[in-house]
């Protein structure tokens, strides 16, 4: 390249003919990159349109007003001056263009061939505009960087659990494991490279025993698309409930599983207590009620008539007072092994006909005592047996005969039975007092007697806990319980229902 | 007519009691305190019947009741388990081992318990009188 004046004009028409010129100078017009030439002595000797188009560039050749609008942005002036002493520079100068609009420009000054060893004549500054290309950049990293971020919680989340978290391709293949997996199931004495990720068959191996084989169950998972549950797994001397879910990613594809390992030996050990508890509580609290129930039942039966009047009494109040707290001792265990679902219904198939007649009979008398009708209506359908626990069922039948004798002052306590789909239905219905609208949400709960705070609780009408107790029973035999209606000085009606046996033999 | 019944009770409020209702009811009663006791009189006293109870200290119910069952000599008189324990199980695998009945003591007053008892007997004696 020479330098000579003819150059010095930017856009100088008076450009050489050769065609090579002609090619470069097209070039260099149409290029998107600005170009520019500045002298030593400060004056811009060249710049291409891209570069006039630049913000802030004037258009005349000055270059004071670079320094005052392109170039103040940065140290640039300083920096093109050094490139005459030969040290090219190459840097990112924002440009803040108008309000909300800012560019970003990657610049570059490279000297002239220097001439004479003496530092260069011109600098050529090259400036490309590189805002979306920057954009692009920043949110790229900004997304990695949440990404990172989040990889970072979720980590950290799933490190910080206390149950084992697993995710398996469909493979066979660990995709990410936390370091409860290893306490658990003890593998922290493993080689270390085992433990990392790899394979899921050391656990499948660890994990293996006659009833559980999680290959299988996991593979079910992803295969039929099921969430799986094992409730109790015996691992050495630890108790595991393992659950497994299906990762599906669209409503065809499934990737995967998550398994969840949990340690639920503390609490197997916990409930076991309790159990223990409640049967020695049962014979501890049972045995000494008994005993005061047995003497003052047969003082009553053998001494009654060698006692004064008032002993009498008392010895009856005891009595009574025993045969109460028996009663309550019973509920209580009844409601704590029922919600324990320690209590096993021997299920059977038998006539439900008979066995409220069976109540009936035994209500018969405190009915009698109080002038209520007890009756059974319609028997004459011919009613199949119920699957269900005999002794369970009986329970529930007295307690809600029961109840209604109980609230009943006149008329009576009325018993039906019939068929609905799949079901016998039993009817309790009274005319006693009913049941004020308020308090029919509250039966079926805990400790709740209908129409009573707290404080006017009537003692003597039990616990509270029979409904409940009638309640779980039914369902746990797979029967429904419920209020059918009340109206308060009309009466009430209850309803169970129990499933018909699939022996169904009809009761005759 | 000879009748004796063998209480096998660890619990002295309960084996009072129970000797008491049937001596009221003119029964004989040999009691014993716990299963090897319990166990030692049902062979050398031979009673007419066992009522038995489970929790007992250096045998429980339920393996004097095996024994009983087990031994040619006293397999053939009836058992009656007598016990609190709360659990329905305990009753089944009684009934299993071949009890006749399962009482649960704090559900029934003494009398009743003479009642099944004398039933019992009755069944039992009738079931022997072809044999005998």
């Amino acid at each position: 390249m020479d330098s000579s004046p003819a150059a010095a004009s930017p856009n100088s028409s008076n450009v050489t003919s050769d065609s090579w010129r002609h090619v470069a100078d097209w070039i260099i017009d149409e290029i998107p990159d600005g170009i520019c030439c500045i002298r030593r002595d400060g004056v811009l000797e060249y710049a291409n349109p891209a570069y006039r188009r630049l913000p802030g560039v004037a258009t005349d050749s000055s270059i004071g007003l670079f320094e005052q609008s392109f170039y103040k942005n940065a140290d640039l002036w300083n920096k093109v001056q050094k490139v005459f002493e030969g040290v090219p520079f190459e840097v990112e100068v924002q440009c803040q263009v108008a309000d909300h609009l800012r560019k970003v420009y990657h610049v570059r000054g490279t000297p002239q061939k220097p001439q004479n060893g003496r530092g260069c004549e011109r600098v050529i500054v090259v400036v490309e505009e590189i805002t979306e290309r920057k954009q692009m950049e920043e949110d790229m990293e900004h997304y990695i960087k949440n990404i990172r971020n989040e990889q970072i919680r979720f980590l950290a989340s799933i490190n910080s659990l206390a149950i084992g978290f697993v995710i398996i391709d469909t493979k066979n293949n660990i995709l990410i494991k936390n370091g409860a997996v290893d306490t658990i199931l003890n593998l922290q004495d493993m080689e270390g490279s085992v433990l990392l990720m790899g394979d899921i068959s050391y656990i499948e191996e660890k994990l293996k025993s006659d009833t559980f084989d999680l290959h299988s169950r996991w593979q079910e998972a992803i295969v039929q698309r099921k969430v799986i549950l094992e409730k109790e797994i015996l691992y050495g001397s630890k108790f595991l409930r393992i659950f497994i879910s299906p990762v599906n990613v669209s409503d065809s594809q499934t990737i995967g599983a998550v398994m969840l390992i949990e340690d639920i030996t503390e609490q197997k050990v916990l409930e076991r207590g309790k159990d223990e508890f409640f049967s020695i509580a049962s014979h501890e609290l049972r045995t000494p009620l008994t005993a005061i129930r047995g003497n003052t039942s047969m003082i009553k039966d053998f001494f009654a008539e060698t006692l004064p009047g008032d002993v009498r009494e008392m010895i009856e109040d005891i009595y009574v007072s025993s045969v109460r707290l028996i009663t309550i001792v019973n509920d209580f265990l009844d409601v704590s092994r029922l919600e324990l679902g320690k209590i096993q219904y021997n299920t059977s198939s038998f006539s439900i006909a008979d066995l409220a007649d069976e109540v009936l009979k035994e209500l018969l008398a405190s009915a009698t005592e109080k002038k209520v009708a007890l009756e059974m209506e319609n028997t004459t359908e011919s009613l199949p047996h119920v699957a269900a626990d005999r002794d369970r069922t009986k329970q529930v039948l007295f307690n809600l005969i029961g109840n209604s004798v109980k609230f009943t002052q006149n008329g009576g306590v009325y018993l039906s039975i019939n068929r609905e789909d799949g079901f016998l239905r039993v009817n309790i219905r009274d005319t006693g007092r009913g049941i004020a609208k308020a308090n029919q949400s509250l039966l079926f709960r805990k400790f709740q007697q209908a129409d009573s705070s707290l404080l006017t609780r009537d003692t003597t009408k039990g616990t509270g806990l029979g409904l409940y107790i009638s309640k779980l029973m039914a369902e746990g035999m797979g029967g429904k319980i419920w209020l059918n209606s009340s109206v308060e000085g009309v009466g009430t009606t209850f309803s169970f229902t129990l499933p018909v046996s699939p022996l169904a033999a009809t009761h005759t | 007519m000879g009748k004796i019944l063998l209480i096998v009770e660890d619990d002295p409020l309960m084996q009072r009691m129970y000797e008491k209702i049937f001596k009221f009811a003119k029964l004989d009663v040999v009691t014993a305190s716990d299963g090897e006791e319990g166990l030692e009189k049902a062979r050398t006293g031979k009673p007419t019947l066992i009522l038995l109870d489970i929790m007992m200290p250096k045998m429980n119910g339920l393996q004097v009741l095996d024994k009983l069952k087990a031994d040619p000599e006293t397999k053939n008189i009836p058992v009656i388990m007598l016990t609190n324990l709360a659990g329905e199980k305990d009753a089944e695998t009684a009934l299993v081992k071949g009890a006749v009945k399962y009482i649960v003591k704090s559900q029934h007053d003494p009398k009743s318990v003479v009642d099944i008892v004398l039933q019992i007997l009755a069944a039992h004696s009738r079931e022997d009188v072809p044999g005998s």
